[in-house]
């Protein structure tokens, strides 16, 4: 069932990649990810969109600031519904091309099976954030925090290790070594191997985005 | 079943850590934190920029009278000369060969003159001829007065003590009235000519106090505005077209080191305000074309709109809305509003 797979994967993700993880309903546990992965993004959309407000309350007219404020929140929602699919496709396509290094043999819809699986830490992260904003309330959204950044003490700068301990989402972290754990079992290759290796590339990334990401956010500043 | 359990321990606990660490943080949140700045007593000086070409406080531009051959050019450029000192001389052969005619003319008609007298008071003589010999001698005499004249003025003289600017002409050229042949300067004081944008034209005016910079001089010289032109004119540059107004002033401290023709870039003090108080723009925000401030009161902060005065590049005259020993926010971040709370860095 897909909805079981979805909750077990949390617990016992041994479980469901080595034995049940191929009865998994693609398009069913995705639809319940992306209608979730929505209503956590409602939960804080008043919130956003008070955040938003105050930063362009003085930058542009009110006439164009309701019109960027409906439009926020529509894209908000239909993006929370949406980007996970296109986030699968691409994760599956990564995980197509590493299996051809491996000398792995495997369908796309497998490959997918395994990043909706493999999504389930974020979507739990998601919900978790967006319930802490919606119940806290806090004057920036931006204040609730599931990454490195939550450890680190005095204020976020806009330097490159604040932008890297943001990367660091303890939760994308999880679905991380999800991914790699799930790859490993349910190719029957080796799992620690598979998660250094989904682990090295997304700390890349994170190194990548940051140094750049902090860069222009110095120039903009 | 265990390690399954086990698990949702794990995950339970670090879910509860994560939003638990979370509540305290943020309800910990001590405000924004901001910079700020007192409201200090200071002066404002504004300042126009532009440039200029220093010129001689006085110059004299000497001309031909008539078109003539250059005889001899008796000064060099840097030369100093005094006021009356012949500088240059026209051929004037031609001139005094014309004289000795005149003169000649003039005795001759003399004496045709005095045999005409004589002859009138012979009865039957017509008296008319010597009426014309009058004209005539008269007519003479003028032009030898007119060749005098003439010849005088080959001989070109200085009505300026300075100093020799600029020598136009070699003996043996021909000089023409209408282009200055010598041009002589009194370099015991300068002036500065110059053009400003339309934008500074509207700060300066007569009297005001500059400094010039000249390039290649390590120091500064002061003066003061004397004219601003009544009509601005158009200008075309590799910048485009600009309105600029034209003002010359007078260098008055010390010329040491400046020379006619140098290019100084002028500093004009156009506007100056002692002991007011003062904000640095940082702290200014615009809202619907006023001004305001965040004034910090205790943890939190008052918009609070402020009329600004004379300002400079980095900082305003306050005419009112805050008092002087008041800590305002500098650089406002765009969210914080009126009433939030905020932590002084």
């Amino acid at each position: 069932m897909g909805l079981t797979n979805l909750i077990k994967v949390i617990y016992a993700p041994g479980e469901v990649f080595q034995e049940e993880w191929q009865k998994t309903n693609f398009w069913l546990s995705g639809i319940i990810i992306a209608v979730l992965n929505g209503f956590a993004a409602w939960l804080s959309m008043p919130v956003m969109l008070e955040t938003m407000k105050k930063m362009l309350i003085d930058k542009i007219p009110p006439e164009q600031l309701t019109v960027a404020l409906q439009g926020a929140k529509i894209s908000g929602l239909i993006g929370a519904g949406i980007t996970p699919f296109l986030i699968w496709l691409l994760i599956g396509l990564v995980l197509s091309l590493y299996s051809q290094f491996a000398g792995v043999e495997g369908k796309m819809g497998l490959y997918l099976k395994i990043a909706v699986l493999s999504w389930i830490p974020i979507l739990l992260g998601n919900i978790i954030r967006n319930g802490l904003v919606y119940y806290m309330k806090p004057e920036n959204y931006l204040d609730v925090k599931t990454s490195f950044l939550l450890l680190l003490p005095g204020e976020v700068k806009m330097d490159f290790i604040h932008i890297f301990m943001s990367k660091l989402d303890f939760f994308t972290l999880w679905g991380i070594v999800l991914l790699g754990y799930g790859y490993g079992k349910a190719f029957n290759t080796d799992t620690k191997k598979s998660i250094a290796f989904w682990l090295i590339l997304f700390l890349l990334i994170s190194i990548i985005s940051a140094f750049f990401g902090g860069q222009s956010l110095q120039k903009m500043a | 079943m265990k390690k399954k359990i086990l698990a949702i321990v794990v995950i339970v606990l670090f879910i509860g850590g994560v939003a638990g660490l979370n509540v305290v943080k943020i309800k910990k949140n001590p405000g924004v934190s901001v910079k700020t700045t007192k409201v200090v007593e200071g002066d404002i000086v504004k300042y126009a920029f532009a440039e200029g070409t220093i010129e001689p406080k006085t110059t004299e531009n000497i001309y031909v009278y008539t078109p003539g051959t250059v005889k001899e050019v008796l000064v060099k450029p840097g030369q100093k000369v005094k006021a009356g000192q012949v500088v240059l001389r026209l051929d004037d052969a031609e001139l005094k060969n014309q004289l000795k005619e005149a003169e000649n003319q003039v005795e001759l008609l003399e004496v045709q003159l005095s045999d005409a007298k004589k002859a009138e008071k012979l009865p039957g003589i017509n008296q008319t001829s010597t009426k014309s010999l009058k004209v005539q001698l008269k007519s003479a005499r003028d032009r030898v007065e007119m060749l005098k004249e003439k010849i005088r003025k080959t001989q070109l003289k200085t009505k300026l003590s300075g100093v020799v600017l600029a020598v136009n002409v070699e003996a043996g050229q021909t000089a023409n009235p209408g282009v200055p042949v010598i041009v002589v300067g009194d370099l015991s004081g300068f002036k500065v000519k110059g053009r400003v944008n339309q934008f500074d034209a509207a700060l300066i005016s007569p009297g005001q106090k500059f400094t010039a910079q000249a390039e290649g001089l390590e120091r500064e010289y002061t003066g003061i505005i004397e004219t601003v032109e009544p009509q601005a004119v158009k200008t075309v540059s590799a910048q485009g077209e600009e309105i600029k107004v034209g003002f010359s002033g007078k260098i008055t401290g010390d010329i040491t080191g400046l020379k006619p023709g140098y290019k100084v870039d002028l500093k004009i003090e156009a506007g100056r305000k002692n002991g007011v108080l003062t904000l640095p723009f940082e702290t200014i925000v615009e809202r619907d074309t006023k001004k305001y401030v965040f004034i910090v009161l205790g943890d939190k902060v008052k918009l609070q709109e402020v009329k600004l005065g004379l300002s400079d590049d980095l900082k305003a005259q306050v005419l009112s809305g805050v008092k002087k020993g008041d800590l305002v926010v500098v650089n406002p971040p765009a969210e914080l509003k009126d009433g939030d709370k905020v932590k002084v860095k």
